[in-house]
């Protein structure tokens, strides 16, 4: 450092910039999931066919309901980046939030590399209809990958306007084709009379469909991390989370009675992309090319809004010393954690390079699941150490602790769902967290400061 | 197919254009300012925070 350096003479913190409203939370928890709307969630109709694909539409609605419910309340008290990461900081203790904190940039990162491998594909998709088969799809998932961080380092007022953009014309376009299938009207576009079945695979292959059910939601708990960035917390995050909630609701409902009124549950079971598949057997080309760009909007929305949540628990991690306080700074003119989104750039890259999607979201979908069972203990944890009155709260959630017991038990039985398809990976991802946690406690425990990680001006906690 | 060449490379290049931007600004920022102003942040540490007001001492 030198003399010549822009010094803090005014003793005044730098601090990310308090900007956003709730259409931006909404824009960022809807739009980091719509994508699973597009793909994806049809892998419930493989593993217990179409009645089975709407319990786990249903079911897993209600654990995304506990999780959307428990995040409104706790953040609306802890408005700080982080989102889950801080809650188990201040609630449960160190090494949870470590974890927590890994799930959550793993999760991201993740899915952020998974939706730009999507748009490669469709990329390649759309040149291949235009007549050339060999398009290479890498420049193009770097592209997805390095314009949204560019987005993200410049500022994040206009990174999540664009995601309001682009996630309500995606979300336009799956009503658009609701309406195009004349759904009052059963027999005239509609076959479900002819096209629903029972269980093929009886209540086990129910079951086994909850996993991929997650498809349906997984992401709408990031809204909490702009908690540091939004304008009201307390107003806007529980207002941003349950209205992205129940957007979620409708178009994963919509999206289960088009696609099953269209294809068979054998096809349904194992299409790339399902909606855009309904929209091609209603000979429709403008349909067609809608989907067709509605789920590239998605997948970008999606990429944009994990770049943003996974680079503000990186930053947090970073600021609290459970990473090298290097990523913990903040751009002097943009506002934005620049270094722990520059960082993490390659990373996505590389797990993207590595083209394994079905490996790469299962990933990203058991850290997601970690995450939530860690929501359970922390909600209990919180109402008992600051019960309702003893701390100002922006939205308190009804008739706890049932969504707090509620969420628990439906993560076990997705647990054992995961089991089901994916067991060797569920083992292979706890060993992982394992090993971090050992590597946390022996050798990066040291460098935290513990006095300085608790700076929020929260009243003693009971029974402390 | 030229066109979808072409296309290619222009990916690649806006790619490493915006990847070289950042990266130089990083280092910029990094050279003008003070590194503890940079990270001086800290959660719930702003002026007009609206969290965190506890009722212990009569706030509501």
């Amino acid at each position: 450092m030198t003399s010549a350096n822009i010094t803090n003479s005014s003793k005044k913190p730098i601090a990310m910039l308090k900007v956003l409203n709730p259409f931006h939370i909404w824009a960022l928890g809807v739009g980091i999931v719509l994508v699973g709307e597009f793909m994806g969630w049809n892998f419930t109709v493989g593993k217990g066919g179409a009645y089975a694909s709407l319990i786990a539409c249903w079911v897993i609605g209600l654990l995304y309901t506990c999780v959307a419910m428990i995040d409104s309340e706790v953040t609306s008290t802890v408005a700080a980046a982080g989102g889950q990461y801080t809650q188990a900081k201040h609630i449960i203790g160190p090494l949870m939030a470590f974890n927590v904190g890994l799930y959550l940039v793993m999760a991201y990162t993740m899915l952020c590399a998974a939706d730009a491998l999507v748009v490669g594909d469709l990329m390649k998709s759309g040149a291949t209809v235009l007549g050339y088969a060999n398009l290479d799809t890498r420049p193009f998932v770097v592209l997805t990958v390095a314009f949204l961080a560019w987005l993200n380092y410049r500022g994040v007022f206009a990174t999540l306007t664009l995601n309001l953009v682009i996630t309500f014309l995606a979300f336009a376009s799956i009503i658009v084709l609701f309406l195009a299938v004349d759904p009052l009207h059963q027999g005239v576009v509609l076959q479900h009379q002819a096209l629903l079945t029972d269980l093929p695979y009886g209540w086990i292959g129910v079951v086994a469909s909850l996993q991929f059910g997650m498809w349906y939601y997984l992401g709408i708990e990031g809204t909490c991390q702009a908690a540091e960035e939004v304008r009201s917390a307390g107003r806007s995050i529980p207002l941003g989370t349950m209205g992205g909630m129940m957007t979620l609701l409708v178009a994963a409902t919509i999206t289960w009675f088009v696609a099953t009124g269209l294809m068979p549950w054998q096809y349904l079971g194992q299409a790339v992309t399902p909606l855009y598949d309904a929209a091609s057997l209603l000979g429709s080309s403008q349909l067609q090319l809608m989907l067709f760009v509605a789920t590239a909007f998605a997948a970008i929305a999606s990429a944009n809004g994990c770049i943003n949540d996974a680079s503000r628990a990186w930053f947090s991690l970073g600021r609290d010393r459970y990473m090298p306080v290097f990523f913990g700074a903040i751009h002097p003119k943009y506002r934005t954690p620049y270094r722990s989104v520059l960082f993490l750039v390659p990373i996505a890259i590389s797990f993207a390079f590595t083209g394994l999607l079905d490996q790469v979201i299962t990933f990203s979908i058991l850290s997601g699941l970690l995450g939530y069972t860690f929501m359970t203990f922390n909600m209990i944890k919180f109402r008992k150490m600051w019960p309702l009155g003893s701390i100002h709260r922006g939205y308190i959630h009804p008739f706890h602790p049932i969504p707090a017991i509620t969420l628990l038990t439906l993560c076990c039985a997705t647990y054992f769902a995961t089991f089901l398809g994916y067991g060797s990976t569920l083992l292979s991802i706890m060993a992982f967290y394992i090993l971090a946690s050992i590597w946390f406690v022996l050798r990066r425990y040291k460098y935290v400061k513990r006095g300085d990680q608790f700076t929020m001006p929260w009243p003693r906690p009971k029974g402390y | 197919m030229v066109f979808w060449n072409v296309f290619e490379y222009v990916s690649w290049s806006l790619s490493a254009v915006m990847l070289v931007w950042m990266v130089v600004d990083a280092f910029m920022i990094s050279s003008q300012y003070d590194e503890e102003y940079l990270m001086s942040s800290r959660e719930g540490g702003e002026e007009d925070v609206v969290h965190g007001i506890h009722l212990e001492e009569g706030n509501t």
